[in-house]
């Protein structure tokens, strides 16, 4: 990890919260705790350009109706056509973005249609309408999950949680 | 040293995989689910498991979903408990979201990798299902 912010000594860091989404352009480090929540980050390597959104429910059409910058980032698949949107606008192709999925932990008790399932569901629905790439997905099980996510890399480091950890953070 | 399992049917994706993981561990090589699913028997049996299991989806024969579902199900009925499984990186050009949903909330894979891929992809899961160090153990520290 030294050698991670040794090589990045002038990054800035960001802590995450439920409902946010927001794209650098300068390295950042951001931060945010998952539980049956999910983030999306995405990466432009030509850019260095990173971006992150942490979602707690799936689809904003079947809670909200109307949309706005307020709830854009409470839903999976707003956020992530948010995050697309800001990436286009800063000149990102759609070939060179990827993306990678995290969260969606579950609790065994909670049956199979659980929001967590839902979120994680919406997440790769929407990324496949948008013909983003999905390089990596870590998502279910039963422990939440923090995550570090390195904007200008976009490498993404997940610590488990000792429990499923339903407040996000 | 890790014991790894490479389930993946192209020679060059094979030799990729392993030339990426045998800094790793060890890694045994099978060409199909058939011969993978032989693999983790032979390992169960000698007490020695795999720490990781790689595993491709489209491979002749018996596919990736269906050798990871009776892997799993051989270790458990070992009495390995969930904690314990060997871990699975499900990695395949499948970028759907029903393979990707099934491989991790029907079948027990923790991650999956999308090809083509980069082999820092490889290295950061590795790290983040803590089969090597991982630098968010030290970021969440400071």
């Amino acid at each position: 990890m030294k050698t991670l912010l040794a090589s990045n000594p002038n990054i800035e860091t960001h802590f995450l919260g439920v409902g946010e989404g927001r794209i650098f352009r300068q390295p950042t480090l951001s931060q945010t705790v998952l539980g049956s929540c999910v983030s999306v980050t995405f990466h432009c390597p030509r850019l260095e350009l990173g971006g992150i959104t942490h979602a707690l429910m799936p689809v904003w059409s079947d809670y909200e109706s109307r949309m706005d910058e307020s709830v854009r980032y409470k839903f999976v698949d707003s956020g992530i056509e948010g995050i697309y949107e800001l990436f286009a606008n800063q000149g990102a192709r759609l070939a060179e973005i990827e993306c990678k999925v995290f969260g969606g932990a579950t609790s065994s008790f909670i049956s199979q249609l659980s929001v967590a399932q839902k979120n994680v569901k919406t997440a790769f629905e929407t990324l496949t309408r948008l013909k983003l790439r999905i390089a990596a997905s870590h998502v279910g099980g039963s422990q939440g999950r923090k995550l570090f996510f390195f904007s200008n890399s976009g490498d993404v480091f997940v610590k488990y949680l000792k429990t499923m950890n339903n407040n996000c953070k | 040293m890790l014991r790894i399992l490479i389930a993946e049917d192209s020679d060059f994706q094979r030799l990729h995989l392993k030339k990426i993981l045998s800094e790793y561990g060890d890694c045994d090589q099978a060409e199909n689910g058939e011969a993978a699913v032989e693999l983790a028997r032979r390992a169960l049996a000698s007490g020695a498991f795999y720490d990781l299991i790689v595993m491709d989806i489209l491979m002749p024969g018996t596919d990736g979903h269906a050798a990871l579902k009776k892997i799993v199900e051989m270790q458990q009925a070992a009495g390995i408990g969930p904690d314990k499984l060997a871990k699975v990186i499900m990695l395949s050009c499948l970028s759907d979201p029903e393979n990707i949903l099934t491989a991790q909330f029907n079948e027990g894979a923790d991650i999956y990798i999308t090809k083509p891929y980069e082999p820092e992809i490889v290295v950061e899961s590795l790290a983040n299902l803590n089969l090597i160090d991982n630098p968010a153990d030290s970021l969440d520290s400071q």
